[in-house]
């Protein structure tokens, strides 16, 4: 009996149940332990990038700066795709060429958005802090608008501020400032002032009532301006408040002089009876106003930043990228992640010749470092004259004369202020009754990293001469205390040698470095670089030395004009590195006969008897102090000013692509700042070309013999060939 | 293992056997060569990865064709009694079943081989991203044939298998790609959709080699591979 029941073959149930379960169970296991080796390996990040320009990996520099972040971050590329437009014929008559270029840049528009979109997606590997997307604003509208309004609950903070500020200038402020002026209007058109005096009081009077009359007319316009950003959809809350302030600070300098004039004309015995009456009993009232208007300015200085209008701008601009960080964004356009440069070789032999080269490692890394870091301070110091570090206003105000490099370094995250370290701007504007231009105090220059800009006493003030201090205690004192400094000086310009003292560094101002002047007969060439070699003191340079600011701007050119000899000696506790090498071809020495350089018709000639040097020369240093700062020293200073930063390639401006002729004059001026502030990993991201290599000519013969008669046709026919023999094969 | 390679050396030269097989590359060569046309111009650049991607899902529909009747035949003709009597086990047949087409398959690439040749003769390409970019076309192409494998094992008709690997193919293709362009998708649901194959695929096509991107493609393929062997084995115990 026993036996019977334990014989029993099992059921189909049965069957099922044991070992269906027993496939179910060992599936779920596979599976779910396929799950997890697949995302250890995901979570492990181990990536080997094939390509030849490493264009999809990261600096180990920059996974170093992302790994150690903090706070999250968030990069969107806003790069659009090429759309069947981009593709499309523009005209029923379009010649091949123009079907080239429209099908180049359609493939190049491709290349980019590619570009990009790996790159962000490459910081989000590296970093668990950073979040990394792709919207194609013009494939994806909705995705855009989502974005927005995301982008508006997390910094739209101060639209409120603004929408704020600006209803109630509407509403009470403007209204107020309107009536009053209004009705001083009315009061000056009754005043009678003697016209075409030549008292200058009298006119000064005649020319303010002319002004205040103006007063309504002006006012309407300032509101019309007002009006327009407000009519945008969405409003332009930025704009208008720029409009408010741009015509508030017009009409506060109007009310500002018109005081004056009252002020001094006030007593004066000269006037009429009335129209003294009319200015004592005015000026409380002018008074006024000018106080409404300098409350609005002030209110605007309160306002800050408005973070949404840069979305506005990023979105309104074509191929941006935005950094977001938990209270701020930043926008990186176009020209700042796509730098031209150009390849002379292929410009040689005609061929394609503008290389881009791809800067959105070190922008990206930039943006990155400006959300979640304090900005360093640079402070421009100068023995005195004009502020140097100004941004000018194309077409209506200039800068200084660094100003140029003073927007690279603020792009760069960098806080950029201005010193004239001897006063005598403050002085000079005092005399000249102007107001002392804002400087910030010897306390807030102590942690800033120093550009030095070391000019002679004649060029500081021509009337002060000699008279304007030395600034070399000031460098020395702040060098003593672990600041760092980027000495930059003009020939006969202070040596500032007490400041050097323990560095071990000269700059002979007192010397020029020249060369033999090749060719100076010759036809004039259109090259700068073949023209410069005609004159003695100036130096085209690709070469800039072994130190690691110098090495990532080899082979790119560089004008020095003039540079005089940077001289470096050992001193204990101080690693000094020369920059700039001199090339000795053609033959080129120190020059002690200054004037010999400049004179017209004049050719400086080596002379060992009046102190001539021989090289090799070197044009700068860079040095590091233990315990202390660093310090960079460049014998030339119009290297680094707009003028020279700025010249275009003419043969590339004639194809309308602006490429500087001189990029290595602002990147020599940017690695020094980036290795005074210790921030050496961005020299080493600083923008590559990339290589792109493009399949040559083949005539359209050919390139039809391959298309169609080799990948269409031969290699199908091939494969059918080696059926067919096949099957003959097996069939005998 | 001695055994798996018989039964994939096998099934290899049965694919040349057939008509099926020849039909099936030529119509890969000619889709192939177009997709090439425009890249191969003078003023393009020197590289294949539009190709590539283009070659993806160009194997959606030729794999399943080529690896529908792996199993499937063989249960229509009955030759299956006899493969199971043999001394050789499951996981030996599938393996075999899968080591021949999949040779088959990189048989079927080796023409493109004539597409680098070029771009060598008129350009200086970068080696680096059409090497990654074959190693992730072999790695799609193993996953491919597990599943189509998988779908052999289900059925006795060839069309049903061929249309039912089609269609997972299709899932886990172009569905994640074309839900990863929505805007409305939640976090999560884009995080799966990045899952999908062309998403894994894409980085081999850039020039990147991902050790997460290869473990993706050899864990899903073993997966597949296993449900093989257990449907076979099921017919033992059903």
């Amino acid at each position: 009996m026993a036996d019977e029941k334990t014989n029993q073959p099992e059921s189909q149930k049965q069957r099922w149940l044991k070992y269906g379960s027993n496939v179910a169970v060992a599936s779920i296991v596979v599976i779910a332990l396929a799950v997890l080796v697949t995302y250890l390996a995901q979570s492990a990040r181990k990536r080997v990038d094939t390509t030849r320009s490493g264009q999809y990996s990261l600096k180990p520099q920059t996974k170093e700066i992302v790994k150690e972040l903090k706070q999250p971050i968030r990069l969107i590329s806003l790069y659009s795709a090429p759309t069947a437009d981009d593709y499309k014929a523009r005209s029923g008559t379009e010649s091949d060429a123009d079907r080239r270029v429209r099908e180049q840049a359609a493939e190049e528009k491709q290349w980019r958005y590619e570009a990009v979109n790996d790159m962000v997606q490459e910081y989000a590997r590296a970093s668990d802090k950073i979040k990394a997307e792709a919207i194609d604003p013009l494939a994806d509208p909705a995705k855009v608008d989502m974005l927005v309004a995301q982008l508006t609950e997390t910094y739209g903070g101060e639209v409120k501020k603004y929408r704020d500020f600006i209803d109630t200038y509407r509403e009470k402020t403007f209204p107020e400032i309107k009536n009053l002026a209004a009705q001083e209007a009315a009061a000056v058109a009754k005043v009678t002032v003697p016209e075409n005096s030549e008292d200058e009081q009298l006119q000064a009077i005649d020319g303010a009532k002319f002004t205040v009359v103006q007063f309504p007319k002006v006012l309407e316009q300032i509101n019309t301006l007002i009006k327009r950003p407000l009519e945008q959809k969405p409003p332009d809350y930025k704009g208008a408040v720029d409009a408010i302030q741009s015509g508030t600070s017009q009409f506060d300098a109007f009310l500002g002089q018109i005081i004056a004039a009252f002020n001094s004309a006030k007593t004066s015995e000269k006037l009429p009876a009335d129209v003294k009456a009319y200015i004592n009993e005015s000026l409380p009232r002018y008074e006024a106003i000018k106080k409404l208007t300098t409350s609005v300015l002030d209110q605007v200085k309160g306002l800050g930043e408005l973070k949404l209008d840069k979305l506005r701008e990023s979105l309104r601009a074509r191929d941006s990228i935005l950094v977001l960080g938990d209270s701020d964004l930043k926008v990186l356009t176009s020209d700042q992640v796509w730098q031209n440069d150009v390849d002379r070789q292929a410009m040689g032999a005609g061929r394609q010749v503008v290389k881009p080269k791809f800067a959105g490692e070190q922008q990206i890394t930039t943006a990155i470092l400006s959300l979640t870091q304090k900005p360093r301070k640079i402070a421009f110091v100068r023995p005195s004259g004009p502020p140097v570090a100004e941004s000018g206003i194309p077409g209506f105000q200039r800068g200084g004369m660094l100003g140029a490099i003073a927007d690279r370094l603020r792009s760069y995250n960098f806080e950029v202020i201005e010193k004239d370290l001897s006063g005598m701007s403050a002085m000079q504007a005092q005399m000249q009754g102007q107001p002392a231009p804002e400087e910030p105090s010897d306390e807030e220059l102590k942690d800033a990293i120093w550009v030095v800009v070391n000019l002679p006493s004649q060029q500081q003030n021509p009337m002060m001469g000699a008279m304007s201090p030395t600034i070399a205690p000031k460098i020395m004192e702040h060098l003593n205390a672990g600041g760092s400094a980027l000495v930059m000086t003009l020939p006969n310009a202070d040596k500032l040698d007490e400041a050097f003292a323990d560095w071990g560094v000269q700059m002979a101002t007192d010397q020029i470095i020249v060369h033999e002047a090749a060719g100076a007969d010759s036809v004039r060439s259109t090259d700068m670089i073949e023209e410069a070699k005609k004159i003695p003191y100036i130096f085209a340079l690709n070469e800039f030395g072994d130190h690691l600011l110098a090495k990532p701007i080899r082979g790119l050119d560089a004008i020095m004009v003039p540079i005089i000899p940077v001289r470096t000696q050992s001193k204990p506790g101080v690693t000094a590195t020369p920059l700039l090498p001199i090339p000795q071809q053609p033959k080129a020495w120190a020059e002690t006969d200054m004037s010999s350089v400049s004179r017209p018709g004049v050719t400086p000639n080596f002379d060992e008897k009046t102190g001539d040097i021989a090289g090799p020369l070197f044009g700068g240093a860079a040095l590091e102090r233990e315990g202390k700062g660093r310090l960079v020293v460049i014998g030339s200073l119009q290297f680094a000013t707009d003028g020279l930063i700025s010249i275009p390639d003419e043969e590339m401006l004639q194809r309308g692509v602006f490429v500087a002729r001189f990029p290595a004059n602002a990147e020599l001026v940017t690695n020094s700042i980036f290795w005074l502030a210790k921030m050496e990993p961005m020299i080493a991201i600083s923008p590559a070309a990339m290589e792109v290599s493009r399949i040559g000519p083949i005539s359209p013969g050919l390139l039809t013999f391959w298309r169609v008669g080799v990948l269409l046709v031969g290699l199908p026919a091939l494969v059918v060939l080696a059926g067919v023999g096949v099957y003959v094969s097996r069939k005998n | 293992m001695t055994r798996a390679t018989v039964i994939a050396r096998r099934e290899l030269s049965s694919y040349f056997y057939s008509p099926l097989a020849y039909v099936a590359m030529v119509l890969f060569l000619i889709a192939a060569g177009f997709s090439f046309w425009d890249d191969f111009r003078p003023g393009q650049p020197a590289a294949m990865r539009s190709i590539f991607e283009y070659m993806v899902w160009l194997l959606v529909f030729i794999v399943p064709v080529l690896s529908m009747g792996l199993l499937s035949q063989e249960f229509a003709t009955g030759t299956v009694e006899t493969m199971m009597t043999a001394p050789v086990n499951d996981t030996e047949v599938v393996l075999g079943k899968f080591l021949g087409s999949f040779a088959f398959y990189a048989v079927l690439l080796v023409p493109t081989l004539l597409y680098v040749g070029l771009l060598r003769v008129y350009s200086k390409p970068d080696y680096g991203p059409i090497f990654s970019g074959y190693v992730g076309l072999l790695l799609v192409g193993a996953l491919f044939t597990s599943i189509g494998l998988f779908c052999s094992s289900l059925t006795k008709s060839q069309v049903v298998a061929a249309v039912s690997s089609a269609a997972i193919l299709v899932l886990v293709t172009v569905v994640p790609r074309w839900a990863s362009a929505k805007a409305s998708l939640s976090d999560f649901w884009r995080a799966a959709a990045g899952q999908g194959v062309f998403a894994k695929y894409t980085d081999f096509a850039r020039g990147i080699l991902d050790l997460g991107n290869f473990v993706y493609f050899l864990a899903a393929t073993t997966v597949f591979l296993f449900l093989t062997v257990k449907v076979l084995e099921a017919r033992r115990w059903k």
